[in-house]
């Protein structure tokens, strides 16, 4: 069977912080393969390094040594500018605090990706309230994040993330901040996402999360191997 | 949708009441600037349009005095003021004198009873109204005068009316001595005319007559120019022949009164500042503070791709809208201001009547404006770059 093409991929990857003049590793030696249409789910204790993984991963903090690949280009050799242009084209991003401007409606967050990247207005209105029929939230689109419940920000969230059709989508402990039952749905939501073709990765300490058909990868101590039987 | 300005705005109402605040700081910041701006040199400017509006470009005056400080005057004023129009680059040159005179009238006490005013006469020649505001009739002719408003209310008289003119009270009859009986012809203002004095104009023969004022004095001369004669070289010239009297151009006095009110410059220099330093600091703390509470957002942002250049915009924008709301609104209460000191100061005692401390010329507002923009702009500038720079990865740790 041919090998679907890797979106990104991590070699070796190092990413060591400075604290009061002590170096702390955060991830060490990771080498990771995130290929087309894969959904590998990230699973770890806090302080294992999972967050500082994505973030290198999605090219928003560079590895200390080592090398992540994204769709092909190293991350370090790319200027501010190409990896802030890298992220908006292929890079959707899920937060666990959400992160929607208050200011704007549903609607808006989800077309701010859009606008960032020049889409004209009727095409990123199209698009939003297409997405926002995806995640669920038809009936809310002009609702403001204040107006909306925990689960519906990060389906907002969610739909803004794939507004420019990315390569990637990149969730850290999308369901961190909601209540089991929510948290259901949005693992749901992400298994259905998946299934339409989108690349995931998520760390998280969710089990709901890492139900099939995600590949679980454990992280401990800023290392990663594949969960036993996986 | 979301353009910068745009989410500038909306992020900054998301907080009305501390925007409420600041924009009000900076609107007291503006208002006292725009004052300073016109108060710096509102009074030269008020002198100059003053002296300008009168259309002569050369005074004299007697040596030593300004005009109208004494009744002794420059002697002879009509051969001088002959001598002047002789000079090819002179148009016409109207000597003016002036004098206390007492006046009365029918309606006010009748002739001879009742209490006269005391009244400023200004000598003028006859059939010319040189440094008068005609509000209603003609200029006067020997045996006629012209009553400035308050005197005319005062007197109870008005056009047409007659009037008994005399050089000093008579306390034996209770009327004034060397009285005449003049025509009122109209009503005028006295350019130099403080608020509620009571000024008339009557021909200089007559005032000159009523005094026994033989060698004809004048409290000034004022010479207009031919052409595009230069009023410099025609004051200089008259300077060099003419001993008895004091020559400058109008644009002479209006800077060497300029020298005289540097203290103005200097007070307004200090608070047009102190101003600017508020403003300043009141949009870089609000700056600030609003990145500070957005820092995750504004991590988030930049981590979804929106560009640094994007995000020091959106910072700026906020920190312009601040100052250009409060530099709006501050321009409004700035004049309001003004206006209250205005006639306040206007108040102090023999003043003339349109003179003004303030005075708002369109380019020194624009520059009060562009200062004030230009002030907003590097206020947001420190929070707009650390808003550029944000550690992403940091500032998104953090937020959990």
């Amino acid at each position: 069977m041919k090998m679907k093409p890797v979106v990104v991929e991590a070699r070796d990857l190092e990413r060591t912080y400075r604290r009061d003049s002590v170096s702390v590793p955060a991830v060490r030696g990771v080498s990771l393969s995130v290929r087309e249409g894969d959904y590998i789910a990230v699973l770890g204790l806090s302080g294992s390094g999972k967050s500082t993984l994505l973030n290198l991963l999605g090219g928003i903090d560079l590895p200390t040594a080592g090398s992540v690949h994204l769709l092909g280009q190293d991350t370090r050799r790319l200027s501010d500018r190409d990896l802030t242009r890298t992220r908006l084209e292929h890079v959707g991003f899920v937060f666990q605090r959400f992160h929607l401007l208050p200011a704007l409606s549903a609607q808006e967050n989800v077309e701010l990706p859009m606008a960032e990247l020049g889409a004209g207005r009727r095409e990123r209105t199209a698009r939003a309230r297409e997405l926002l029929e995806y995640v669920g939230l038809a009936q809310r689109i002009e609702h403001r994040p204040g107006e909306l419940s925990g689960g519906e920000m990060q389906r907002v969230a969610i739909a803004r993330a794939l507004a420019n059709r990315p390569a990637l989508v990149l969730a850290d402990e999308p369901t961190g901040e909601l209540d089991v039952h929510t948290g259901g749905e949005i693992a749901q939501l992400f298994r259905k996402l998946n299934a339409d073709g989108t690349t995931l990765v998520v760390v998280t300490h969710d089990p709901a999360l890492a139900q099939p058909p995600a590949a679980v990868w454990e992280m401990r101590d800023g290392t990663i191997r594949p969960r036993s039987g996986e | 949708m979301s353009s910068a300005l745009s989410l500038a705005w909306r992020t900054l109402v998301r907080r009305p009441r501390r925007l409420a605040l600041f924009v009000a700081g900076v609107m007291v910041a503006a208002a006292t600037l725009i004052d300073m701006v016109m108060l710096s040199e509102g009074l030269q400017q008020s002198l100059a349009g003053i002296l300008e509006s009168t259309g002569y470009q050369v005074r004299a005056t007697p040596r030593g005095l300004l005009p109208f400080e004494s009744a002794s005057g420059i002697p002879h004023s009509l051969a001088l003021a002959e001598a002047f129009r002789a000079d090819p680059r002179v148009e016409e040159a109207q000597p003016i004198w002036g004098v206390t005179v007492y006046v009365s009238s029918g309606a006010h006490a009748g002739p001879d009873r009742g209490r006269p005013l005391a009244t400023f006469g200004l000598g003028v020649p006859a059939g010319a109204a040189p440094i008068l505001r005609i509000r209603e009739g003609r200029p006067a002719q020997p045996g006629e005068v012209l009553l400035n408003p308050a005197l005319a209310e005062a007197l109870e008289a008005q056009t047409g009316d007659t009037i008994w003119l005399g050089l000093a009270p008579d306390p034996a009859t209770g009327g004034t001595r060397r009285r005449r009986v003049m025509r009122v012809v109209g009503i005028a203002q006295f350019v130099f005319s403080a608020e509620g004095a009571f000024n008339l104009a009557a021909p200089l023969e007559d005032l000159w007559s009523m005094a026994g004022a033989s060698l004809q004095p004048a409290a000034l001369i004022l010479v207009r120019i031919a052409g595009d004669a230069d009023a410099y070289d025609v004051a200089r010239d008259f300077r060099a022949r003419t001993m008895n009297a004091d020559i400058y151009a109008i644009p002479e006095l209006i800077e060497a009164a300029g020298d005289r009110l540097t203290y103005f410059k200097q007070l307004s220099l200090v608070l047009g500042t102190v101003s600017l330093a508020v403003a300043f600091l009141l949009v870089a703390t609000l700056m600030t503070l609003s990145v500070n509470e957005r820092w995750s957002e504004i991590a988030a942002l930049r981590a979804i791709g929106v560009t640094r250049r994007r995000m020091l915009i959106q910072v700026a924008w906020s920190g312009l809208i601040i100052v250009g709301a409060g530099t709006i609104s501050g321009l409004g209460v700035g004049l309001i201001v003004a206006r209250y000191l205005d006639s306040i100061l206007t108040r102090f005692p023999g003043l003339p009547l349109e003179v003004s401390f303030f005075v708002l010329r369109p380019g020194d507002a624009g520059l009060a404006v562009a200062l004030l923009m230009a002030t907003g702009l590097v206020g947001g500038l420190y929070p707009a770059w650390r808003a550029a720079n944000v550690n992403i990865a940091g500032a998104l740790r953090e937020s959990i």
